[in-house]
């Protein structure tokens, strides 16, 4: 299956094709969320209307540290407007054999494959969107 | 090959769920009124999800909606067995149908509710002499072959099978399989002659005949499909005819208008005059049942054409409507009268059949006034012929469902809201190229912005029809209240007339869905608070029944809502009390406040005089929700209220996506907006200099001192310390008015709401979010919410 390939930092990670509209270039600044969760970097305007952006870094509790906003990948989840902070986008490949990951299993997290000799960690589309729900419902 | 079910699942569970809230709300009226046609329908509904279970091979939902269909036969045949016990059991059992139909749409096995169909069962054997019969249920792949192979030319074959029901009114042996819902229709005709031939009310939804009409790959459930459209407008034509015989107020029962009682924007459509106009399958009904009509009338085609530059098409069809409904029967309309009043009318042509003893000229004078239509022609048509009574709708009745059903389709409400982003994004889209012009050179730039008018135009254009097609009118949720008052008043032991009155005026579908709840509560404060127990009614001079009144109407750029009782009313003193003694109000304020305002103290969380609270009201959706949804929505809630007559909730509501003016400050870096509704004005002082109580600042305003909240730490938003003056907000809260300190006032703007989506939505103390003209996104606060989370 095809994935969208992207960085966070120097990890390496995949989304399905399937499940990203676009990736953009973030905008010089979010709008700050009153009242949100740590991981929401914000919101930004996106021809009209308004996407929340999350820091894909603290989604999956990555030790802290800045994330140069290179890009937002954007998640076509139904009607939810999403996006995922992230490094660079490096392409789309295709993406075969999915094995465990390790670590803590998080719903966010298929698992990791191969790709030209080193790994991507492959996302759950749906988990990705589980965590962030998750996010705002267990903050408060 | 298998039959792809799938592709039906989805029609299947809009139909059903359809036909069992029909049921629901047939039962309610039969309770009160008695009237046959309900029981007719209901028939009709009950049969028609059985077919449609079965042929989709969901067994529980096909025996449920079968034993159903045993207990409304034998009530049809005998009315006196109607009590309300069978009517708790029938409700129960549609309840349990939709709780069934819920879990097929969530892809898992519906529950086969054994308690329920012994229940049912045992009041089959009781009511009828004999066991309940076995409900044949189509094997899914069985429907291959009867499906008219692969991609089924429109066999009219299977669909026939077991026809109009040999026995369909018996234990509907008829409805085998498949067939089940060609049995439907059939059920329907086979109902016009049980009950006694004369006024045949269920005639226009009978339509065997559309059977062979529908083509596509399943004839059964396709059938299921146009038997539908044709049920549907069959009780339209049932309530018309039970009105004459039981006039709104007489009985006062529920009275749900399906006819178009319109509110007074349409020019000259005012009800006083003439007859309520009947909409379309009245009129239908009319003139099939009319055993002989005026030998006079004679029927004439009128063809009529709108201006295309008429800018209030809908009005005009709606006078054109008016005035050949006031000379005679309308047999044909086309498009349909719904369609027409929306003003959805193809190129401005309209059709009309109508029988009249007014003639030619008659047709043309009362035309000739209507501004902005044009007479194409007026020419005599062959009258129907005259046939069996029973069987007189059918050739109507046979055309009318697929001509609907071509006319209108269902469309998924995500579909319908991606229209409305894409064609926003469009709007900005257009907006930016004509931007991107201004710097082209001289030479090139006439072309290019040519082309952005013209395409400018073109998507406001597509953004007014993407409005209209969201447009749904309230009773969409209004049609619920019968069965939740029913169901209220039973607990409660309460007798109560729910009267429902313009609920055929719309509103977008956005606004309407946050009303649901709202409504629903505010039916249940009526029913559950407002109205005293029979024997303080008859203490107070009052009738034993208890009526509750929901009026909607349209005024100018609103729609009005108006819930009223004719209960108890309220006490100002008692709310008063309440807030006073919950420490929301110091007993001064609570001197100063007026009646009205005192009666808004109801919608503060934690205060209510009821006496105690029940189950019913009191718990889930408080009058404090109610509120913010109505002013989310952009709307108002004034309550009015006199002890002894009753109490109004008034809603006024936008009629589209609320425009909502804002007052915008800044705090640190960010931009909020704060609803200027609720923004008392703005002063400015010196933070450092006010005077504290426990650690709150207090801001003098007028001879009262308010609490000081600092908007930064409200929203969690960094911001850097301040000296000296600052400015300060006073906005109403919900206890009492509020200061909040911010760093700047950037002035007011109107702009356009958008609700907020997943997830921010989870967060509290946000009513909605926009996008200021420089794109930057801005949170409009919800200020009490902020202050209590």
């Amino acid at each position: 299956m095809r994935h969208v390939i992207f960085r966070v930092e120097k990890e390496r990670y995949g989304l399905p094709l399937s499940a990203v509209r676009e990736v953009v270039v973030p905008p010089e600044r979010f709008t700050r969320v009153p009242r949100a969760p740590l991981a929401i970097t914000g919101v930004m305007n996106l021809r009209g209307r308004v996407v929340t952006v999350v820091e894909l870094r603290q989604l999956l509790s990555l030790p802290e540290g800045p994330t140069p906003p290179g890009r937002v990948v954007l998640l076509d989840r139904g009607r939810r407007d999403l996006g995922l902070l992230v490094t660079d986008v490096d392409g789309i490949e295709a993406v075969e054999r999915v094995s465990t990951a390790p670590g803590k299993m998080t719903p966010a997290i298929r698992g990791v494959a191969r790709l030209g000799g080193l790994g991507v960690t492959v996302l759950d589309p749906e988990g990705l969107d589980a965590a962030v729900v998750a996010l705002f419902t267990h903050s408060k | 090959m298998t039959m792809d079910m799938s592709r039906y699942l989805g029609l299947f569970i809009s139909e059903a769920t359809d036909h069992l809230e029909a049921l629901g709300r047939d039962l309610v009226e039969l309770e009160r009124e008695g009237s046959s046609s309900a029981v007719d329908s209901m028939f009709r509904h009950a049969h028609s999800v059985k077919g449609m279970a079965s042929s989709m091979g969901f067994e529980p939902i096909a025996i449920v909606a079968h034993r159903v269909e045993d207990l409304v036969d034998a009530v049809r045949q005998d009315r006196g067995r109607l009590d309300r016990d069978l009517v708790d059991l029938l409700l129960t059992a549609a309840d349990t149908m939709l709780a069934q139909v819920r879990a097929v749409a969530e892809g898992k096995q519906p529950d086969d509710s054994a308690a329920l169909l012994t229940q049912l069962g045992q009041r089959v054997t009781t009511m009828t002499g004999h066991a309940p019969a076995a409900t044949r249920v189509a094997k899914v792949t069985a429907l291959k072959p009867e499906g008219g192979g692969s991609d089924g030319t429109g066999s009219d074959g299977p669909g026939g099978g077991s026809g109009p029901g040999s026995d369909g009114s018996g234990t509907g042996g008829g409805a085998g399989g498949g067939s089940g819902t060609a049995g439907g229709a059939g059920g329907g005709s086979g109902t016009a002659g049980g009950a006694g031939g004369g006024s045949g009310p269920t005639g226009v939804g009978a339509s065997p005949g559309s059977a062979g009409t529908s083509g596509p790959a399943s004839p059964n459930l396709m059938n299921g499909g146009s038997g539908t459209s044709a049920t549907s407008s069959a009780p339209n034509g049932a309530h018309g005819t039970s009105a004459p015989v039981s006039p709104d107020g007489a009985t006062g029962g529920v009275v749900v208008p399906l006819s178009a009682r319109r509110a007074s924007d349409g020019p000259g459509a005012d009800a006083g005059t003439a007859a309520p106009t009947p909409d379309l399958a009245n009129s239908l009904k009319a003139a099939a049942s009319a055993p002989l009509p005026d030998t006079l009338a004679q029927r004439w085609a009128v063809r009529l054409r709108i201006a295309p530059t008429c800018q209030v098409p809908g009005v005009r069809a709606f006078l054109v409507h008016k005035r050949l409904t006031n000379l005679g029967t309308l047999v044909d309309l086309r498009p349909a009268l719904e369609e027409l009043k929306a003003g959805r009318i193809p190129d401005g042509n309209i059709q009309v059949e109508l029988e009249t003893p007014a003639g030619e000229a008659g047709i043309h004078a009362a035309l000739k006034n209507v501004a902005e239509v044009e007479v194409i022609s007026v020419k005599p048509a062959v009258a129907a012929p005259v046939v069996q009574p029973t069987l007189v709708p059918v050739p109507d009745g046979a055309r009318a469902p697929s001509d609907t059903a071509s006319r209108t389709v269902r469309v998924r409400t995500e579909l319908l809201d991606y229209f409305l982003d894409t064609v926003g994004e469009l709007m900005l889209a257009t907006a930016r190229l004509r931007e991107v012009g201004k710097v082209l050179p001289e030479n090139t730039r006439p072309a290019l912005e040519e082309g952005v008018y013209r395409l400018h135009t073109l998507v406001k254009d597509l953004h007014d029809k993407v409005m209209t097609a969201r447009m749904t009118p309230l009773s969409l949720i209004t049609d619920r209240l019968p069965r939740a008052a029913r169901d209220i008043a039973r607990r409660k032991e309460r007798e109560v007339d729910l009267v429902i009155t313009g609920a055929e005026i719309e509103l977008d579908r956005a606004i309407l869905e946050e009303l649901s709840d709202p409504l629903l509560h505010l039916l249940r404060n009526c029913i559950d608070h407002g109205l005293e127990a029979p024997e303080d009614r008859a203490a107070a001079k009052k009738g034993p029944r208890g009526r509750v009144l929901v009026a909607v109407k349209r005024a100018r750029d609103r729609v009005i809502i108006e819930l009223e009782d004719d209960g108890r009313g309220m006490d100002p003193a008692k709310l008063k009390n309440a807030a006073v003694s919950r420490g929301l109000l110091s007993a001064e304020a609570a001197a100063r406040l007026t009646d009205r305002e005192a009666f808004m103290l109801s919608c503060l969380p934690g205060v209510s005089t009821a006496k105690d609270i029940t189950d019913i009201s009191g718990r889930g959706v408080g009058m404090d929700a109610v509120k913010r949804v109505v002013e989310n929505v952009g709307g108002t809630l004034e309550i009015d209220s006199e002890r002894g007559r009753g109490t109004r909730f008034t809603l006024r509501l936008p009629l589209t996506v609320a425009v909502v003016h804002l007052l915008l400050v800044e705090v640190g870096e960010e931009v909020f907006g704060l609803p200027i509704a609720k923004v008392v004005g703005a002063t400015e002082a010196d933070g450092e200099s006010l005077s504290r109580s426990r650690e709150t600042a207090l801001l003098p305003h007028g001879n009262s001192l308010l609490p000081v909240h600092s908007l930064d730490a409200l929203v969690g938003v960094p911001a850097p310390r301040r000296q000296g003056a600052r400015p300060f907000v006073v906005m109403d809260g919900d206890s009492g008015r509020v200061a909040l300190a911010v760093d700047r006032l950037l002035g007011q703007e109107e702009v356009v709401l958008k609700p907020l989506s997943r997830p921010l939505d989870l967060l509290p103390g946000l009513s909605g979010v926009t996008i200021l003209g420089s794109g930057r996104p801005v949170f409009i606060l919800d200020v009490p919410r902020l202050l209590s989370a």
